[in-house]
């Protein structure tokens, strides 16, 4: 694995990312919460479908009908930790 | 090494990350689509919302995206994007797109193109669930113990 950073490229990401060991329990905590969205047991499809919902660390936090109205309900503060997806048991064909 | 996730019901590749926008002053976590066919790292219209991203801000606009769906707008900006495999962070300094606000494409997720993929060594494995990364290269590499600086206003 090769990492060709300059030290003011390190300087300039430790600026923006701030605690490393936060960065990564915040990415850790999305990862956690990726892991229920990719769960069998339980399917989230079986308790939220057509809703929007809010995760944060492996736990639905937040509902609603519309991503407005779920984005609204939670303190824009927290909004950066959190994943927020649709749960639709007739998923959309994608060819990206 | 980077450990993905397939979806539950649309059996999609995804990996999480975050994403900093330094000119926006935004950021948050997202989980990305991991899409082999996408140029480069897109911003989704429904990503962008739980970002706060302000459109009216945006600047660098490309009117030349071409996809299965057709033409699409979509707008260029310099950002970073973190992962870790627990005991370090890989960052990438990139250009992502942020596709234009369209209500269509709301549910849609962000996309992890090739602009990161290329720098990895992807396992694809559906039938045992392994979605796996080694990282080739990445512009900055640090332990989770490194020192730093300031608190980032990423981080309450």
């Amino acid at each position: 694995m090769t990492a060709a950073a300059t030290p003011e490229r390190t300087e300039e990401f430790l600026r923006l990312i701030g605690d490393p060991q936060q960065a990564v329990n915040e990415i850790q905590q999305a990862q956690e919460s990726g892991r229920l969205l990719s769960s069998d047991h339980p399917r989230l499809i079986d308790e939220h479908e057509e809703k929007w919902i809010a995760l944060h660390d492996g736990k639905v936090i937040a509902e609603a009908d519309s991503i407005d109205e779920l984005l609204l309900g939670i303190d824009p503060e927290s909004r950066s930790h959190v994943l927020v997806r649709f749960i639709d048991r007739h998923e959309q064909t994608l060819i990206l | 090494m980077l450990t993905g996730r397939f979806g539950n019901t649309s059996e999609r590749p995804y990996i999480e990350g975050s994403l900093i926008i330094p000119r926006l002053n935004v950021g948050a976590v997202f989980s990305f689509l991991v899409d082999t066919g996408a140029d480069y790292t897109f911003l989704m219209p429904g990503d962008g919302r739980t970002l706060g991203l302000d459109y009216t801000q945006l600047v660098a606009r490309d009117e030349t995206g071409r996809g299965a769906g057709g033409r699409f707008t979509a707008f260029h900006e310099p950002a970073l994007l973190t992962f870790t495999d627990g005991a370090q962070l890989f960052g990438y300094f990139v250009t992502i797109g942020i596709l234009e606000q369209r209500a269509d494409m709301l549910t849609v997720p962000s996309l992890l193109g090739r602009d990161i993929i290329h720098r990895w060594h992807m396992r694809y494995q559906h039938s045992g669930r392994a979605l796996l990364f080694d990282v080739e290269s990445a512009d900055v590499v640090v332990s989770a113990r490194s020192p730093f600086p300031s608190p980032s206003k990423w981080h309450d």
